[in-house]
């Protein structure tokens, strides 16, 4: 009996040997193939870096895509293989989650049979392991071995870390002592152009002060593009750009840019002359890649400054350029690649001899992505730099003067912001603006007229702004259609925007409806008032001419540039310079009479 | 009895059917214009939810643990016990939140008043400790995932050498201070970083990790419970905690008689050997002698390590945020002509590198007094160890040591009384104090 029991024992222990060496190479040959395909799920690229679905062969074709960004066959290309790596990745991890639930599985086999295997149950007492240990010699060898690796644990840490000690704390205070620009010295070179000067040029968009107002005389009102009547010159425009030329003078300043290149132009005001063309060099912290943006918006939406010695620019990348008047490369710095969702958009202005830079990023204004920035025109160094915690937007920043001091008035979500041009510091602000904010503020009549699509109309005094109890909005409509894009339009007695087609008027004091025009067309460039009459330039390069009082708007005519616009009207005495998607048009000259 | 069971067990599994079945009662209707009935979803439960009920079930589990283990006395029950734990705490909760790696967030909580440490976590780094401060480790022995799941492959377990032994548990003290120090100054997780078994409860993770992992589980088959002995840093704490505990298992359930049969019981080097029947006890002046050390030693010791921790926690700081920006600023102001996307990000905010730097150095000065503290504790623990080693606590009879006994009941097996308590008739040692 006790033999056949001993034999029926040692039948169950051959049994689960037999099953745990079955689920051990089951479980070794499992894991080894889950290894490699883990392996090949998490591929490296050239750099050493894990990716998960990409691998060098998307990396060459988004490359090839950079320098080629219309090539439709190559996105279809990309498409195809991201949607082949994606499909691979997802049945090789379905292959390690199956797998390794199989080899859990497999291991557990393992363990129980093995332990099943070695049970022990017909003998219920231990052996006993023969001799008494020798407690005392164990515990000496014990307390030696312990210090012995103690002392040498201490030794090799000593070794290792023995020599560190702090030096960031030095390191700040080095770079603490390092001298600040300071803002109340001026820089070297602190000239900057006069009130008279900067009055009669067009130096920024929407010319002085950016109110789209042009106090020049002689501005043709006829022409037309296809016959070439009344066009001075044509000339080819470069690289492509959204933003406004501008002039100062003889010459005319504008930029374009592509995913790749940056350029400044100039051009002579009277012949159209290309006087010089400039690439913009990369600047240190420049990226290869630049940031995606809208085609509508392109890389050089923003509208360049001009004092009339230099000309200043920034691009879709963050790159900030100044150029000497006669092409030479000033300085040129990167900002950053903006997080913008359509591109940067937003034009420079300038304060004596500061570039103001409005540099609003990011998707969400906690995120304290956005900034204020004022450049020292002659170095490109930072003057000041203010944090401003609204997300990205478009539009332009003005300098007003409110009783003797100086304002920069910024627009964005949710607020209308002032700031001391001196030292970048916060005047006032004002919640009143929603969503995607582009169109620019105007200053007349001692108010800001500010606008917002899906948020208001208005006209803020920042005297009562800057005070801050009581609401600073003289008056304010909500509640209708307003622009997303185009600027309004102040001549003192009325407010003028265009939405929609239609040329709407309110009083500038009350903030009443006076009329609506209906212009049959669809308008990018902000409206502009030159020489008593108003000049709206359509989509399709249809400039609208008429004039407007507290009755209504009656158009004069209607000239056809034949070519496709998007930049605002840009004016200088005696003529009306525009920018086509492909050309610099010259329209008016000197009276041959 | 067994009957009954069988037949509730069969109702409630056609009840079960008949409810699952009752979602068909009543069909939807036919629809004639194509449209296609959406998907019913059922709502995930919330995580917030889920957090508390790993609270509730981690305390029930400390329960049973402590109660099988001190008064059940089943090994079978505490295997059953561990397996439970492991499949939910360890393959379903996927390792987290894990009470091994909440020691990082205490400290982190403490060091720095603006981490606010979830209750949750506060729950499962306390309620092991204060198990173990009454009733022991029943928390590794019972409810651990990365305990239950070495502990339940270990097969044939080599006895590691006495000396070899104490030196390797000074790891734990090591990783904890460590991981501490890291944690606390809010530079990096080290335990999350260099768990070797959450590969294997998530099925996924880094090559290098899944093979430690696979490694630490061949390990664990033969030598028992290595991270366990030699690593885990709550278990450092617990060992600690569970010195003082009011209860703790007993090889015998009686008085032990010394027949020596459990001495090799314990796969994990938890039982002091007491002294043989016959063998008089030795003079006990260990006590004192190991008084006489730690009085002369400790204060050398706290200083030495301190000092060594202290610079630790400098050189800690290349592994902070802070320290990794100050690094690359520093190295951008050689050569900036590749510079790398944290920096980019960097200028494009505020670029203050003065700022950047001022907070390095308050990160260093924290990491050093930090290193400080930690350092010369870790100094009078090793010492304290090696106090214990040279003049170990004498006991005459055979018991657990406090410290690391893991209550896992595999030793009760081995003591004659215990099977005499089982109904198992064997025969009792001869001259045995238990007679």
């Amino acid at each position: 009996m006790s033999e056949l029991t001993s034999e029926r024992k040692m039948s169950v222990v051959i049994f689960f040997r037999r099953i745990s060496m079955i689920a051990a190479c089951f479980s070794l040959a499992l894991g080894g193939l889950l290894l490699f395909n883990h392996s090949r799920l998490l591929q490296p690229d050239s750099e050493g870096r894990v990716l998960v679905v990409e691998g060098q062969e998307m990396a060459d074709l988004k490359a090839r895509l950079n320098e080629e960004p219309k090539n439709d066959g190559l996105r279809n290309e990309i498409r195809m293989l991201d949607q082949r790596l994606r499909e691979e990745m997802f049945r090789r991890e379905l292959v390690a989650r199956r797998g390794g639930w199989m080899l859990v599985v497999g291991v557990a086999v393992f363990v129980v049979s093995m332990q099943l295997a070695h049970h022990d149950a017909g003998r219920p007492l231990p052996k006993l392991s023969g001799a008494v240990e020798d407690r005392r010699k164990e515990s000496v060898k014990s307390g030696r071995a312990l210090a012995v690796v103690l002392l040498g644990l201490f030794a090799f840490a000593a070794v290792l870390v023995g020599r560190a000690s702090p030096r960031w704390e030095l390191l700040a205070l080095a770079e603490g002592e390092k001298a600040v620009p300071d803002a109340a010295v001026p820089a070297e070179d602190s000239w900057y152009p006069s009130r008279e000067e900067l009055a009669s040029n067009w130096w920024r968009f929407r010319g002085p002060g950016g109110l789209g107002v042009c106090s020049f005389s002689g501005i043709p009102t006829t022409w037309n593009g296809e016959s070439g009547e009344g066009i001075a010159w044509k000339t080819e425009g470069g690289l492509p750009g959204e933003g406004s030329p501008v002039v100062w003078g003889a010459r005319i300043f504008m930029i374009g840019a592509t995913v790749k290149a940056r350029e400044v132009s100039c051009y002579d005001l009277s012949t159209g002359e290309l006087k010089w063309r400039k690439s913009v060099s990369t600047p240190e912290g420049s990226r290869a890649d630049p940031p995606s943006v809208m085609d509508m918006t392109g890389y050089a939406a923003s509208t360049p400054v001009t004092d009339g010695r230099r000309v200043f620019a920034i691009f879709a990348n963050g790159d900030l350029a100044g150029f000497s008047a006669d092409g030479e490369e000033l300085w040129v710095r990167n900002l950053g690649s903006p997080d913008n969702v359509y591109g940067h958009a937003t034009s420079l202005t300038m304060w004596q001899n500061r570039v103001i830079v409005q540099f609003d990023q990011g998707s969400r204004g906690k995120d304290g992505l956005s900034s204020l920035l004022a450049i020292d025109a002659a170095t490109g160094d930072i003057v000041w730099s203010t944090k401003r915690m609204v997300p990205n937007s478009w539009a332009s920043p003005i300098i007003i003067d409110v009783e003797g001091q100086s304002q920069i008035v910024t627009l964005s979500d949710p607020w209308v912001i002032a700031y001391d041009p001196e030292d970048g510091s916060e005047l006032w602000r004002v919640d009143c603006l929603k969503g995607d904010v582009a169109p620019s503020p105007v200053f007349a009549n001692g108010l800001i007229y500010v606008v917002g699509e899906g948020a208001c109309l208005g006209a803020i005094d920042p005297k009562i702004a800057a005070a801050g109890k009581v609401d600073p909005f003289v008056w304010k409509r909500e509640g209708e259609d307003f622009p997303d894009m185009c600027s309004l339009l102040c001549d003192g007695g009325r407010v003028y925007m265009l939405v929609f087609g239609k040329l709407q008027a309110f009083d500038a004091l009350t903030g009443d409806r006076l009329w609506e025009h209906n212009l049959d067309g669809e308008f990018q460039a902000s409206p502009t008032l030159a020489d008593g009459e108003f000049y709206l330039l359509s989509d399709e390069g249809v400039m609208i001419i008429g004039t407007a009082d507290r009755e209504g708007f009656v158009e004069q005519g209607r000239m056809d540039l034949g070519e496709d616009c998007g930049a605002s009207p840009v004016f200088a005495p005696g003529w009306l310079i525009l920018r086509s998607r492909e050309n610099l048009h010259g329209i008016g000259g000197p009276d041959e009479d | 009895m067994m009957r009954r069971a069988f037949i509730g067990l069969l109702l409630t599994l056609v009840l079960v059917g008949i409810a699952v079945a009752a979602e068909q009662r009543f069909p939807p209707p036919e629809f004639t214009d194509g449209h296609v009935l959406p998907e019913t979803l059922t709502p995930s439960v919330s995580p917030r939810t889920m957090a508390w009920v790993d609270v509730a079930l981690l305390v029930v589990g400390l329960g049973l643990a402590s109660w099988i283990s001190l008064r059940l006395r089943s090994r079978l029950a505490l295997v059953g016990l561990s397996m439970a734990s492991l499949i939910y705490f360890g393959f379903w909760r996927q390792g987290c939140v894990c009470a091994i790696g909440s020691v990082q967030n205490v400290a982190l909580g403490v060091a720095d008043p603006s981490y606010a440490v979830p209750l949750v976590v506060i729950g499962f780094f306390a309620l092991p400790v204060i198990f173990a401060l009454i009733w022991g480790r029943g928390f590794c022995g019972g409810v651990c995932p990365h305990g239950a799941l070495q502990d339940l492959v270990l097969l044939r377990a080599i006895k590691v050498p006495r000396f070899l032994d104490e030196v390797l548990r000074l790891g734990p003290w090591l990783y904890l201070s460590l991981a501490v120090l890291f944690a606390a100054t809010g530079g990096l997780f080290l335990i999350c970083k260099f768990d070797p078994f959450v590969g294997i409860f998530r099925m996924s993770g880094s090559r290098s990790m899944l093979l430690i992992g696979a490694g630490m589980l061949v390990l664990s088959m033969f030598v028992g419970r290595p991270y366990c002995r030699y690593l885990c840093p709550y278990g450092a704490l617990l060992g600690a905690c569970s010195r003082v505990a009011r209860w703790r298992p007993e090889v015998t359930p009686t008085e032990c008689s010394r027949c020596r049969l459990c001495e090799d019981a314990c796969p994990y080097g938890a039982i002091d050997k007491g002294l043989p029947v016959g063998v008089s006890a030795e003079p006990v002046r260990a006590g004192r002698k190991r008084i006489t050390l730690l009085l002369v030693g400790l204060p050398l010791a706290m200083l030495v390590f301190g000092w060594l921790g202290s610079r630790v926690g400098i050189a800690s700081v290349a592994w902070h945020p802070a320290g990794e920006l100050a690094s690359l600023l520093e190295a951008d102001a050689v050569d900036a002509s590749t510079r790398p996307d944290e920096l980019v990000a960097f200028f494009r905010n505020d670029g203050d590198r003065a700022a950047a730097f001022a907070r390095a150095a308050e990160v260093e000065r924290r990491a050093t007094g930090l290193g400080w503290v930690i350092g010369a504790l870790f100094g009078a623990v090793a010492l304290t160890k090696t106090a214990r080693a040279f003049f170990p606590e004498s006991s005459p009879d055979y018991v657990t040591d406090r410290g690391r006994c893991v209550s896992c009941a595999r030793c009760y097996s081995s003591c004659p009384y215990e099977l005499q308590r089982r109904g198992i008739p064997v025969a009792l040692p001869e001259g045995g104090k238990g007679e």
